[in-house]
């Protein structure tokens, strides 16, 4: 039949679609079928219908009114767009003499089931957790947000992959700019193909090199849920359970969605700690090095002395040292990470008290410096999105602590403070509110207020409304 | 319920149109807010008027110090009205502004001798960085490679924008504060004796000597000239602007005064190890480390951003001039001339010494620092005057 074979031409391995020939009175066709991504049953049932209809059909039209009323169809004459259906999952029917095609829809794909994320676990709060299918996702985030506000724009990325993108966004709350402009930068990327939302995040940066995340990503309905009602724009790629939303400021890095189902004061308590924990990390070998190096005379005498004795020997300098220690501790982070989980118990054992401890024993590095190190890795782990970057900047501030002491390490995190300062992704300031200063906005950043309290939505994402509650 | 709410929702929509939420937003049409300049005016007031300036005070004229501070601290002060009334009554920039009144050859003349002024400024400012920790805080300093990692910074500020100065200005002001605020207990706490810097200008040629030279260090207020134009302010900016220069200049001058009555009468004890940011007779002692010390290191932050300023507007003036805004080529170039006066010129102390203290810079100095708000001032003035006879031109036309 030409208008099958047509179909099948645009298959390198026409193998991969199954047609299944019927005759419905005097006319016959085809049913092409993805086997992989549609349901069996309802090709059979589809085809049983046809076969035993008693009523005489003529055109396509005439088929989809009696013979395919429960299923959901469309007729299209685009060879492309069929394709395209059918690789999605639909079926095609194909009536001999008739140009146009029936594309019924019967995707079926074999999806996990919706279990908590790894990456964001709580104690309390919600357990669900997006998947790597966009009509359960969107569908969890529906259930969430029941507005007529709630806006579900559809595209498609990827000239192969045809990956279905789903933009989201609260009509009634977010800034028509940002929404243009996300929709700008998705339509501008001509790519072969999206495998996961990761593949979207460098084309909706601003600045795509940087080292700091300008983007949100979330695999928890209720965090993209509450990023919406903030004013922000979701974008949920099809295959990939990550969320990412924008705008983006740093506060969201510190913010966990536990946060908000304690008790505000120690959601305060914890956020601080994040903080502390941040800077801790970041600086903390640094200034070691800095201090030994350099600055010995700022050192409390007891504490110096204490020092002096762990030292003392050692054949490595201060900077040597942090640095082997650091790049000791990257090395067992990173095979932890890629190791089965079998053997991961074994390689703590090894990485952390064997290789440590005999280091420290053999007299090749000092306990000091295994112990400044752990506090600080240990503190990097208090915000889990920020662990790359900050291991980066971790050692070059080692680096320049070590050769430039005080003074190179001021500059440094001037350095590093000015490029953030200079981030202002979609009109949001990426410091806010610490700079520029919206005090309003205090309330969500090292505060975690009462809800009651706050009443506006936050100042630094630009939005329509700014009331949030009455 | 659910209705009320969405209805709640729903008018508050009503009443705060797009046009509304964007002033209550972060959205920025301006360069700086009126915080951050609040906040900029108080740093530029007391950076480098407390760095090594009471030291040089001090080593000329003894105890009077602090006198000769003060008047410094108030000229700038004189000059910072003109600057905030021009940032006030102006909504074009500087290099417009002087384009519309002057014309575009009289601005390109005037903005390059305010260049060069500022690029004066700015080595000074670098050189005071380098002495600091050359004496104080790095044992084995060099400087000629030192200052490379100091120029990395100031070419970044070069690069990018006044709003990002003045964010990072915003973002260090509390660290500042409160490294200030230990400093001040320390002194305070440990105590000092008033009576030490007490009569008050018993030696008059000495006092008017050190009076005169050294001026090099007004005319911090100058920089400001960028935010002409570029700055949303509200009703009472102005007031908080001028009360944290008042407020700058006086914990300078407070400093100064702790200074002068710990070495105003034994000044030959006096040089850069023992400057009011490294307090060592002060010092809180070995118990809890040299406190004192880490304070003031972690406050010269306030200079690195002065300096940071001081290149931004330099940069911004060879900008205007050369009409190119290849800013990183600008930048890359200020600091290849900044490196060379510092490592070149500048190697000596005395040599660095004799240039802010001649007699060129004495008269120069205080010229260009009053000069510059007051042409700014006149030319907000006659461009205004301007504006409004074109506007009521334009009215007559139409009628």
């Amino acid at each position: 039949m030409e208008t099958a074979q047509r179909i099948l031409d645009k298959f390198s391995t026409p193998d991969n679609v199954v047609t299944h020939e019927f005759k419905c009175g005097k006319r016959s066709g085809v049913l092409i079928v993805q086997p992989d991504l549609s349901d069996a049953a309802t090709a059979r049932a589809v085809v049983f219908a046809l076969e035993n209809m008693a009523k005489k059909l003529d055109t396509l039209d005439d088929f989809n009114r009696y013979a395919l009323l429960e299923y959901d169809v469309t007729i299209s004459s685009d060879v492309d767009d069929c394709v395209n259906k059918l690789l999605n999952g639909d079926m095609l029917l194909c009536l001999e003499g008739e140009s146009r095609y029936a594309v019924i829809n019967a995707r079926k794909y074999t999806t996990r089931g919706i279990t908590e994320p790894p990456t964001e676990t709580v104690m309390r709060g919600p357990r669900e957790g997006f998947i790597e299918d966009l009509k359960t996702n969107l569908s969890l985030l529906e259930r969430r947000l029941k507005t007529p506000d709630l806006a579900i724009e559809r595209m498609e990325i990827g000239r192969k992959s045809k990956t279905a993108i789903a933009l989201c966004y609260l009509s009634s709350v977010a800034d028509e700019k940002v929404i243009k402009n996300v929709k700008k930068r998705l339509e501008k990327i001509d790519i072969d193909g999206i495998v996961d939302s990761h593949y979207l995040v460098p084309y909706i940066e601003e600045k795509p090199l940087s080292l700091f995340n300008q983007t949100g990503l979330s695999e928890k309905p209720d965090i993209v849920t509450a990023k919406l009602l903030e004013g922000r724009v979701a974008i949920f790629v099809d295959g990939s359970p990550m969320v990412i939303t924008v705008p983006f400021v740093v506060v969201e890095e510190f913010q966990s969605g536990e946060d908000y189902y304690q008790r505000s004061t120690h959601g305060t308590f914890v956020r601080l700690l994040r903080y502390l924990g941040l800077i801790l990390a970041l600086l903390l070998p640094g200034l070691y090095v800095a201090l030994q190096n350099f600055h010995y005379t700022l050192i409390p005498v007891r504490f110096m002395i204490t020092l002096m004795t762990a030292i003392k020997g050692l054949p490595l300098s201060p900077l040597a040292e942090t640095i082997f220690v650091l790049l000791l501790f990257e090395i067992i982070r990173e095979a932890s990470v890629r190791m089965p989980r079998a053997v991961g118990m074994a390689m703590s054992i090894v990485g952390a008290l064997v290789l440590g401890e005999t280091a420290v024993s053999a007299g090749i590095i000092s306990s000091p410096a295994v112990m400044v190190i752990a506090l600080s890795s240990i503190a990097l782990f208090t915000v889990p999105s920020m662990i790359g970057s900050m291991s980066v900047l971790r050692i070059i501030f080692t680096l320049i602590g070590g050769l430039c002491g005080l003074f190179g390490l001021i500059l440094a995190v001037l350095f590093t403070l000015h490029y953030i300062c200079s981030l202002n992704a979609y009109d949001a300031p990426y410091l806010a509110p610490f700079t520029p200063l919206v005090y309003s906005d205090f309330k969500d950043a090292i505060e975690r207020s009462p809800f009651p309290t706050m009443k506006q939505r936050p100042k630094s994402i630009p939005n329509n409304n700014p009331t949030r509650q009455a | 319920m659910e209705t009320t709410q969405q209805q709640t929702n729903n008018s508050a929509l009503g009443s705060e149109t797009t046009k509304n939420a964007g002033t209550t937003n972060t959205r920025e049409t301006k360069q700086a807010s009126g915080k951050q300049l609040v906040a900029i005016i108080f740093i530029l007031a007391m950076a480098t008027k407390m760095f090594l300036l009471p030291i040089f005070l001090i080593q000329s004229t003894g105890r009077d110090g602090y006198i000769i501070l003060a008047v410094y601290g108030a000229f700038d002060l004189v000059t910072l009205i003109p600057m905030i009334i021009t940032i006030k009554k102006c909504d074009v920039d500087f290099f417009e502004l002087l384009s519309s009144v002057l014309g575009k050859v009289g601005a390109k003349i005037v903005v390059a001798i305010i260049g060069l002024f500022l690029f004066f400024k700015l080595n000074t400012a670098v050189a005071e960085i380098l002495n600091f920790y050359g004496t104080n805080v790095l044992a084995d300093f060099d400087t000629s490679l030192m200052i490379i990692v100091l120029l990395v910074f100031l070419a970044a500020a070069g690069t990018h924008t006044l709003r990002s100065l003045s964010r990072l200005n915003e973002i260090i002001m509390p660290i500042i504060v409160v490294c200030l605020a230990v400093l001040v207990a320390i002194v305070v706490l440990t105590g000092f004796d008033l009576g030490n810097i007490l009569p008050a200008v018993a030696d008059k040629k000495s006092f008017i000597y050190a009076l005169i030279k050294h001026p090099a260090w007004v005319g911090d207020f100058t920089p400001l000239v960028l935010f002409i134009g570029r700055t949303k302010t509200k009703k009472f900016t102005w007031c908080f602007a001028a009360g944290s220069g008042v407020i700058g200049t006086g914990i300078a001058v407070f400093f100064a005064i702790a200074l002068s009555a710990a070495f105003g009468n034994v000044p030959m004890l006096i040089d850069s190890t023992t400057n009011l940011s490294n307090i060592l007779q002060f010092s809180v002692g070995n118990v809890y480390g040299r406190l004192d010390m880490f304070s003031s290191v972690v406050w010269s932050v306030s200079v690195f951003i002065e300096a940071a300023l001081f290149f931004y507007a330099t940069c911004r003036c060879v900008s205007f001039v050369i009409g190119k805004n290849a800013h990183l080529i600008i930048s890359l170039c200020t600091c290849v001339a900044t490196y060379v006066v510092q490592v070149f010129a500048l190697t000596d102390p005395m040599i660095f010494s004799l240039a802010v203290t001649s007699d060129a810079c004495a008269v120069i100095t205080p010229v260009m620092a009053a000069g510059i708000p007051v042409l700014a001032l006149v030319c907000a003035l006659i461009y205004n005057k301007k504006q409004k006879n074109n506007t009521l031109a334009a009215g007559r036309k139409s009628a």
